[in-house]
């Protein structure tokens, strides 16, 4: 888990490539490349993020284009500005959020229902 | 029963279409197809396995379909859906669970290519079939084929034109970087080319 | 919107004026319809056509209420009652009929005497 101080990209910071670790990721600036966290990723309202995100949570109040996937939990704020494909077995979309992409997570339906979907 | 609402009650059946301009409350199960002008909810328990046109639709129980709603969709916590959805405003509460892609964008599109695809079913007879829900890419890139079917595709422009601003403005403070065609290309996937060239 | 508190004591199925309804109805419980419902009808308890309603169905129910506009067959496995507005074409087989003064009926009546 996440033992140290999160690391903060500012909001005139940009940084292209990779990001892997263990500490929180909080992104006010801009992040383009390959993200992969065993802890919580924060995206700012004023944070942009284009990038493959592996992480164990993600928040987004800002942009974020990429696919998706967490291990716990995925929330989209009012303000969020997502594209891309999110797989969590938690998600949770706040009004206001815009949302392109497909969401995966396991849909236990009922019995009742002959299996449908994918 | 003073306002005599439409409520499908839980020991009941419907096979078959189903129109309407008033809301609808579903606490039984309805197969086949709802058009509904207003709020369509799907109770705790219910089970609707229907392609829905509808102004608001609110889902407790289960939803397995095509979803177009012009207004709202609200996904509440007890909901299980599994299906493309096209909705100007979607709300997901912790614990629901949906499967399929969503469209925040074009629902005229989006309507038009689902009442296309229902033109091309046969027609509901007495056993409707229980049909699988469709594949999604396919419905996605229909949605697109209708939308565009005449514009010129022009694959070799597509790259450069990845950015985020069509549909979602870049914040100005951040420094952009010069875009390299080739890395950000492979990154973004093929589907949100199409949706930023299409606006 | 969510209503959940009153699920169970009002287990009852409401066709509203608005609606219309092709395919088949299947309920083990009461049913009123003041909209429009085409095809198949088939209601373990009261179903209740009302005033304003329009029925294009075979109909099964233990007690059939007519106030509306209802052409098709009709099992009335206990009462099947006409009212005043009612318009009916169809047969009706049910132990028990009761047409009211105003109803208009045209079909075959069997009380399985």
């Amino acid at each position: 888990m996440a033992s140290d101080e999160p690391c903060l990209i500012a909001s005139k910071s940009a940084i292209r490539g990779q990001i892997s670790g263990k500490q929180d990721l909080i992104v006010e600036g801009r992040v383009e490349g390959h993200i992969s966290l065993e802890s919580n990723l924060t995206i700012e309202e004023s944070g942009s993020v284009e990038a493959d995100m592996d992480v164990d949570q993600v928040t987004v109040k800002g942009e974020a284009r990429g696919e998706v996937v967490a291990a716990r939990s995925a929330v989209l704020h009012a303000t969020a500005r997502v594209a891309g494909n999110i797989r969590a077995p938690q998600i949770i979309i706040e009004d206001g959020a815009k949302f392109s992409g497909t969401i995966e997570m396991e849909v236990e339906l009922p019995a009742s229902i002959k299996a449908g979907g994918a | 029963m003073a306002d005599k609402e439409t409520v499908i009650g839980s020991d009941t059946r419907i096979s078959g279409e189903v129109r309407g301009e008033e809301d609808l409350v579903v606490r039984g199960r309805i197969d086949g197809k709802i058009q509904l002008t207003q709020t369509l909810t799907v109770e705790k328990g219910a089970t609707v396995q229907a392609d829905l046109d509808v102004g608001h639709l609110v889902v407790l129980g289960a939803v397995v379909g095509t979803i177009v709603a012009s207004e709202s969709v609200k996904l509440m916590s007890t909901a299980r859906v599994v299906g493309d959805l096209a909705s100007p405003r979607l709300t997901m509460e912790a614990g629901a669970a949906y499967r399929g892609r969503v469209d925040m964008g074009d629902i005229a599109a989006a309507r038009a290519a689902a009442s296309s695809r229902a033109v091309q079913r046969p027609a509901v007879s007495e056993k409707p079939a229980i049909r699988p829900a469709p594949p999604r890419m396919a419905t996605l890139a229909k949605a697109i084929v209708a939308t565009k079917a005449s514009a010129p595709v022009a694959p070799a422009a597509a790259r450069s034109t990845v950015t985020p601003s069509a549909s979602v403005p870049a914040p100005a403070s951040p420094p952009a970087f010069p875009r390299v065609a080739g890395a950000m290309g492979a990154m973004t996937p093929a589907w949100a080319k199409k949706k930023i060239r299409r606006r | 919107m969510a209503k959940e508190k009153d699920t169970k004591p009002m287990a009852n199925t409401v066709i509203g004026s608005s609606i219309v309804i092709d395919g088949e109805i299947t309920a083990e419980e009461s049913l009123t319809i003041l909209g429009t419902v085409k095809g198949k009808i088939s209601v373990a308890q009261n179903l209740a056509v009302e005033a304003g309603a329009t029925v294009e169905a075979d109909v099964e129910a233990q007690t059939v209420t007519v106030n509306g506009r209802l052409t098709g067959n009709v099992v009335a496995r206990e009462r099947l009652e006409l009212k005043p507005e009612a318009k009916m074409v169809g047969d009706a087989k049910s132990p028990r009929i009761v047409i009211a003064d105003g109803a208009g009926f045209k079909g075959n009546v069997d009380m399985d005497v």
